[in-house]
């Protein structure tokens, strides 16, 4: 009783909350799609979907700052629609959320080491622009243990990390060669690596460009890079690229064509250095193309983008082509670029531009 | 009775003696101090080969940016300095107003303070450390010394504790507005003292606005609120933080629109409603301690309800359960790491993401050493303070 | 006048409980709205738990007695996830009270080193993130057990390594079902031979032994019952063995993963310093001639502890202890950490495969309240069985 009056306010004041929500309650269109360029240009920054704990690709440097491999293509689409490659707004996001994120417009573009699949292209509402990394699932096991092939891992232990298709390719894989095995699913790769290197388990499994990237750094005090091997078998596809949403085509456009300049520039070889000789001297029609700058003296041609025909200028002088990205954030964490799927195609890998014209 | 006077003298013999009444009283008790010597041994040993030479600490000091202040922009890093600054002048003063800082008290304080801050103090950062430095030192001086009469001392103490209450709105203010960071930017243990100060701050009122609810004379209320404090503390924090990011979105009015209400906004929410649940329990046992004479008095001199409720009862119930209190606020410390779960870097995160970082590949028993660490402190002052103010508050004594 | 008086009471009595008729119906009228409002967003959710019966594709390391394979649907996946929290949470109950009241005792005890290591224990583990201890045990202590190769082996049945600890088990076969029916009608038997001698006690006021005969009726009857269902019960002795290109392996008996033991330490220990704490301050809320008394029958300081101390602190610490139980509960969904596949483990498994974050994330939930509400219902039960006497 004592607290009746006390209450009252309280009460009225719910009450009111609840009234005013109802009241609130217009069926306003809140879907995300529609055109997404516009609200970015309105913005002034691109959201950009990312990851902060894969080696290369997408993590945090000690400024706080993201770096990687997928982070440089969120740059090169900033570059590329404001001419500023820190116009970027970065959310990190896990493996679960990000469709979530992606759907309900919390972001404008999902670069995040994410693999193209049927059901995700067509059940979850996403888009998906030209891949810019091949990766696919290896295992890596101890040099010594005798293992040489998957066949040879009957009743192991496989260490996993928690993926979204790493724990079903493996059981796909060992179902289909009668291999039984137990799994160890950690969720991140530093706690796994402690467990395999105490012999916990026999296997390691994760995209290789992930066991590359660990065992290339594996501590010497565990006998270094020589003491692990990966296994030959590649048994996933996992091409990665930006995702945009469904029906968007104005910024999947932009995305795509971002990605795909990348690429182009590396083809025809332009760089960041050779940008300015390129741009005053053109080559070739196609540099003329690709920069958005006439050759000799001809029209300029223009994608219709509805970004600007230089728009490659500001992605190469700032981020640079696909070698330059590569170089810069995957060589280092031990995976050469030549001779894997991702080399150019010109050089017998699967990294191909289609053309910009 | 010339060796008593001797035995009491020397010190070894003191020892002696202490050592067998405390120590080896009986075979039993000879027993567990053995096996506990053993074990403290040995956990000392691993530890400080571990600290000491095992344990590569650059992990820590190149990082030190990222776990405290997250993804946090550069270019506004000077704005964490004020709130630093005030909070040191109210800590220093509120010491030397309330405080009777014995030696070692003082000497625990100056090693924590410069543990913690000495991270953070790279570069410019020095002489605004030293700002902070003799802002703290100054403010207890003048607070010890420097009051004259009982009057100035009531005032400065109404003015520390309206500083301590504006402390988070101007940190907030200095951080965020004005062309400030983005509250999504905001990180590490930073992120962790914000969510924390903030959930604190809206939890309490409304732990005791539940906890009223449920002791309520009026069955709807007492149902609505039992129903509300049973569902939020019968699932993990974790479930619920998956809830606010899956399905608040989904069912919050459009007003409430995504792009308005950022992670962190969603964090303070969710924490604050999490906590709340836990306080209004333990706000209700200090309700059932009230003595009944004191509502009956509080009527006798014509208080209203109101009145009895927010002057008489309440007071005296937080009074009754601050142990309780300051461990669920404790609990809320800790819990706040669980935000990484929402896509934010807290100080946890921070320090997971530096092993991220190639060249501290397998360096995360040190972060999180450093961590723990960190958590400790903060943990540990918080059930410090508590048992200061339950000191003199006088609970437990009639 | 006394009419006047009686009248003014009544309107007074009617106006309040007119008063308290008007702010009932305004407060739930408030939260029916909000609820409602709710409810109408939410019908855009898809809540469907169809999606559960499709087939998992994704294997589960940590099991016992189950033998979940991949190829079956994800509502068993799921099923071994909530087994697997479940058996954790049990053996973390009974593990940290255990530790709790001794840690509780030892922050009392006379022996200075003994009372300030245990103030030391529940320092540490209270104000550290649990997340972090988690970790800890894991990787700096049960991963540094000898490996398989060089593993511990006591008397050829108990093998040591950070593969496992695997011990002899038995396993149930045959008839076991009908085994355990029977061990029912034991319980059933020697719970009314247990009333009868009692029942006889009081009537010739002669000891007749009831928990004895109660004890020896539920034996005879396991027994037999046992024998006659043909011994269901398969013993099981661990092995090792080497299989493909030399891959050590130990399988059989029960296997005690480090995963397994690192949750449960590191939830023990945790859970154990808040319900040390919940000891200690029950303990000395008790009055000290309870001390006194017990030392003036003569009773010896383990006696004093178990048989006057303990039980009646016990009364005051249920409730707190309750807490204690469902916060352990709720912090076993921090397995996910180190590859322990609980419920929270598996859920998001299943999420990341399936999409359906919201059907997903509620049945997790409800899990949880399922067994939290049963925890508390068995906590409440116990605490009215054990009232506050006479006081």
């Amino acid at each position: 009783m004592t607290q009746q009056r006390a209450f009252r306010v309280a009460v009225l004041t719910i009450a009111a909350i609840g009234l005013v929500v109802m009241a609130c309650t217009s069926d306003e269109k809140e879907s995300a799609a529609g055109n997404t360029l516009q609200a970015v240009l309105d913005r002034g920054k691109v959201r950009c979907g990312v990851n902060d704990a894969v080696p290369g690709f997408g993590f945090l440097k000690p400024d706080g700052t993201f770096a990687g491999f997928d982070i440089d293509f969120c740059k090169a689409v900033a570059a590329a629609v404001f001419g500023d490659a820190n116009k970027v707004e970065y959310v990190k996001l896990t493996a679960a959320a990000r469709f979530e994120a992606l759907a309900s417009g919390q972001i404008d573009v999902l670069i995040r080491n994410t693999t193209w699949t049927a059901s995700r292209d067509a059940d979850l509402k996403a888009d998906f622009a030209i891949v810019t990394f091949y990766d696919g699932q290896g295992m890596m096991v101890r040099a010594d243990s005798g293992i040489n092939k998957l066949e040879d891992m009957r009743n192991a232990t496989v260490c996993v990390l928690q993926g979204t298709t790493t724990e079903l390719n493996l059981d796909d894989r060992f179902r289909a060669g009668n291999i039984a095995y137990k799994p160890l699913t950690f969720e991140t790769n530093e706690t796994l690596e402690q467990a395999f290197t105490q012999k916990r388990c026999d296997g390691w499994t994760s995209d290789k460009s992930q066991l590359a990237a660990r065992r290339s750094a594996f501590p010497a005090s565990a006998g270094g890079p020589v003491a692990l091997k990966i296994l030959a078998e590649t048994f996933s596809k996992e091409p990665l690229g930006p995702v945009t949403r469904d029906n968007d085509s104005d910024w999947h456009n932009v995305v795509n064509w971002v990605a795909i300049g990348v690429i182009t520039a590396d083809e025809l070889g332009v760089t960041s250095k050779n940008l300015e000789q390129m741009k005053s001297n053109p080559p070739s029609p196609d540099v003329a193309r690709l920069l958005g700058v006439p050759f000799k003296g001809g029209q300029v041609s223009n994608f219709g983008l509805g970004i600007g025909a230089d728009f490659m200028q500001k992605v190469l002088a700032q981020v640079g082509n696909y070698d330059e990205v590569y170089q810069r954030n995957v060589t280092p964490i031990g995976l050469a670029r030549e001779g894997t799927l991702n080399a150019s195609w010109r050089k017998g890998g699967l990294i191909y531009a289609p053309p910009m014209r | 009775m010339v060796t008593r006077v001797v035995v009491q003298r020397s010190p070894a013999l003191r020892a002696r003696r202490w050592a067998r009444s405390n120590l080896f009283s009986n075979a039993w008790n000879a027993l567990l101090t053995l096996v506990t010597l053993a074990l403290i041994g040995f956990v000392a040993f691993v530890l400080v080969r571990f600290i000491f030479i095992e344990a590569d600490w650059s992990v820590v000091r190149e990082n030190r940016r990222l776990i405290f202040l997250g993804r946090f922009p550069q270019e506004h890093e000077a704005r964490i300095w004020p709130p630093i600054w005030l909070f040191a002048l109210l800590a220093g003063g509120s010491m030397g107003l309330w405080g009777r800082v014995n030696a070692r008290g003082a000497a625990a304080i100056v090693v924590s303070v410069v543990l913690v801050f000495a991270l953070l103090a790279h570069g410019a950062n020095g002489a605004r450390l030293g700002v902070a430095v003799v802002l703290a030192g100054g403010a207890y001086l003048l607070a010890e010394r420097g009051l004259r009469g009982e009057a100035a001392q009531v005032r400065a103490r109404r003015a520390a504790i309206a500083g301590w209450a504006l402390l988070l709105p101007f940190a907030v203010v200095v951080l965020v507005a004005f062309g400030g960071a983005q509250t999504s930017r905001l990180g590490g243990f930073l992120l962790n003292i914000l969510l924390a100060t903030v959930a604190i701050e809206a939890a309490l009122p409304l732990g005791v606005l539940l906890a009223l609810g449920r002791a309520s004379s009026l069955p709807v209320v007492r149902v609505v609120t039992t129903a509300y404090i049973e569902t939020v503390r019968g699932a993990p924090l974790i479930a619920w933080l998956f809830v606010a990011w899956f399905v608040l979105p989904d069912v919050l009015p459009p007003v409430f629109n995504l792009d308005r209400i950022d992670l962190v906004l969603r964090a303070m929410v969710m924490l604050s409603l999490f906590t709340g649940a836990y306080i209004a329990e333990i706000v209700r046992g200090g309700l059932q301690s009230v003595a009944p004479g004191q509502v009956e008095a509080a009527k006798a001199v014509g208080l209203g309800g109101f009145d009895i409720t927010a002057r008489i009862v309440v007071p005296q119930a937080l009074r009754a359960v601050i142990p309780a209190l300051v461990s669920q606020l404790i609990s809320l410390w800790k819990d706040t790491t669980l935000v990484s779960i929402l896509g934010l870097t807290d100080g946890l995160g921070g320090s997971e993401a530096a092993v991220s970082q190639r060249e501290f590949f397998g360096r995360q028993r040190e972060v999180l050493l450093f961590a723990a660490g960190v958590f400790w402190v903060v943990a540990y002052a918080m059930s410090r303070l508590s048992l200061r103010l339950e000191r003199s508050l006088g609970v437990g004594e009639r | 006048m006394a009419v006047l008086t009686a009248f003014r009471e009544s309107t007074l009595w009617r106006r309040r409980r007119t008063r308290r008729w008007i702010v009932q119906s305004w407060f739930g009228f408030g939260v029916a709205l909000v609820l409602l409002y709710v409810a109408s967003r939410a019908t855009r959710l898809q809540l469907g738990l169809d999606f559960m019966g499709d087939r998992a594709g994704f294997a589960i390391g940590h099991q016992w007695l189950t033998d979940y394979t991949g190829s079956e649907s994800r509502f068993n996946a799921y099923a071994v996830g909530v087994f697997n929290t479940v058996r954790l949470v049990l053996a973390g109950l009974a593990l940290a009270t255990l530790l709790g009241i001794v840690a509780g005792v030892a922050r009392l005890s006379k022996n200075w080193l003994v009372s300030r290591l245990a103030t030391a224990y529940v320092e540490i583990f209270r104000n550290t993130p649990l997340l972090i201890q988690i970790i800890f045990w894991y990787t700096a202590v049960l991963l540094q057990l000898p490996n398989l190769e060089r593993g511990v082996e006591v008397l050829d049945v108990v093998f040591l390594s950070n593969r496992a600890l695997a011990v002899p088990w038995a396993y149930p076969e045959g008839a076991f079902v009908a085994w355990l029916g029977a061990l029912v009608i034991a319980a059933a038997a020697s719970w009314l031979a247990h009333r009868w001698r009692v029942a006889t006690e009081e009537r010739t006021g002669r000891p007749a032994n009831p928990n004895t005969t109660a004890l020896a009726v539920f034996l005879g009857i396991a027994v037999v019952g046992f024998v006659a269902a043909g011994t269901p019960l398969r013993p099981e002795l661990p092995e090792r063995g080497v299989a493909g290109a030399g891959i050590q392996t130990i399988s059989g008996g029960m296997q005690v993963t480090p995963e397994f033991s690192a949750l449960l330490l590191a939830l023990v220990i945790y859970t154990g310093a808040f319900i040390a704490e919940i000891v200690r301050g029950s303990i000395q809320a008790l009055p000290r001639g309870q001390t006194e008394a017990a030392m003036a029958v003569g009773l010896g300081g383990y006696e004093r502890m178990t048989l006057v101390i303990l039980p009646q602190a016990l009364r005051i610490m249920i409730p707190p202890l309750t807490n204690q139980y469902l916060n352990l509960t709720k912090n076993s969904s921090l397995a996910v950490a180190i590859a322990y596949p609980d419920l929270v483990f598996v859920g998001r498994t299943i999420q990341n495969n399936a999409g359906y974050a919201v059907p997903v994330f509620l049945a997790i939930m409800a899990t949880y309240l399922v067994m939290s509400f049963l925890i508390s219902a068995i906590m409440n039960w116990l605490n009215r069985r054990v009232p506050l006497g006479g006081r």
